[in-house]
C-alpha cells in the first residue's frame, strides 16, 4: 500500500496540502443498488417460493437452480467490489508544488497524472444535481497551460471550497516562486 | 443421449476458477494502490472475509446435491427414428 507520508516522486520540501477522495454518497448509492439486487431473489423466494417448490423440486431442476443462485450471488459480489474499488482507488492529492490525480479506470487500467502548480491556469467547479447540491459535492476541472489534458476531480466533497483552496495554493506557489508579488493595493 | 449432472458441476468449477482470478485482481489493486490507512486495511480484510464466506457457502450448498444423477435427452426409439431400416 502507498504510505500518505511518501508520495511517488516526492521532492524535498514537498508536503500534502489537500487529499481528496470521492464523496461517501457515491459509494452509498452503489451499495444501495447492489443491496437491492442481493435481496430481490430472496424476496421472490419468500413470496412465491412455496408455489415454485413443487415445480422445481426434482433431481434435475433443483441442482441447476442451486448453481444459478450461487453464480448469481458470486457475480453480484464481484461486480460490486470491482465497481466500488474502481471509485475507491481514485485520489486527488494537492501538494505545495504539484497536483497528482490518480484514477482507476476499470479493473486493468490506471492513470496517474501530475501537474505542476505553477502551470495551473484555470480551476472550475461544477455542482449539478439534486443530491450534489444538497450534499455539496461536485467536479473540479483544473486546466494547465499548454496542451495537457485538464485534471478532473470527480464527485469530491465540498467542491467549491476545495476549488478555492487549490486556487490559493496556486497563487501562493506563484508568489513564492517570484519572491513576492510586490503589488501595492 | 445420457448427460450427467456432473457436467454442470464442472462448468461451475470452471466459473469459480475464473472468478478467483478476478477476485485476486481486485485484491491486488486494493493492496498495491490503496493508501496505508486503517480504513483501507479494514476494507481489504472485509473483502477477503466476505469472498471466502460466499465461496464456502456456495460449495456447501453444492455438496448437498447428488451430482451422479444422469438424465436422458433426445430419447429416440426404433419406432420414432426415421433413419432406422
Amino acid at each position: 500500500m502507498i504510505s500518505p507520508k511518501h508520495l511517488p516522486n516526492q521532492t524535498s520540501g514537498e508536503r500534502i496540502e489537500i487529499f481528496i477522495k470521492r464523496h461517501w454518497f457515491v459509494f452509498f448509492i452503489k451499495i444501495l443498488f447492489y443491496f437491492v439486487l442481493f435481496i430481490m431473489p430472496l424476496i421472490c423466494y419468500f413470496l412465491i417460493g412455496d408455489a415454485l417448490y413443487g415445480r422445481y423440486n426434482s433431481e434435475i431442476r433443483m441442482p441447476i437452480v442451486i448453481l444459478i443462485a450461487c453464480v448469481y450471488y458470486l457475480c453480484i459480489w464481484l461486480f460490486f467490489t470491482a465497481n466500488v474499488i474502481n471509485d475507491f482507488l481514485d485520489y486527488w492529492i494537492v501538494t505545495n508544488k504539484r497536483i497528482i490525480s490518480i484514477n482507476q479506470n476499470g479493473l486493468f487500467s490506471r492513470t496517474v497524472n501530475e501537474m505542476q502548480l505553477s502551470r495551473v491556469q484555470d480551476v472550475t467547479c461544477e455542482v449539478s444535481g439534486f443530491f450534489a447540491t444538497i450534499l455539496h459535492y461536485g467536479n473540479i476541472n483544473v486546466q494547465s497551460a499548454g496542451t495537457q489534458q485538464p485534471s478532473v476531480f470527480k464527485q469530491v466533497p465540498r467542491a467549491t471550497k476545495a476549488a478555492q483552496d487549490i486556487l490559493s495554493l496556486t497563487e501562493k506557489n506563484k508568489c513564492s516562486g517570484c519572491g513576492g508579488c510586490g503589488v501595492k493595493q | 443421449m445420457q448427460i450427467s449432472l456432473m457436467l454442470f458441476l464442472y462448468i461451475y468449477y470452471g466459473f469459480l476458477a475464473v472468478y478467483l482470478v478476478f477476485v485476486t485482481a481486485n485484491l491486488y489493486h486494493l493492496i498495491k494502490f490503496g493508501f496505508l490507512t486503517f480504513g483501507n486495511v479494514l476494507i481489504s480484510f472485509l473483502f477477503i472475509a466476505i469472498t471466502v464466506i460466499l465461496i464456502y457457502c456456495s460449495l456447501a450448498l453444492v455438496r448437498t446435491v447428488d451430482w451422479n444423477y444422469t438424465f436422458t435427452i433426445f430419447n429416440t426409439t426404433e419406432e420414432t427414428n426415421p433413419f432406422m431400416p
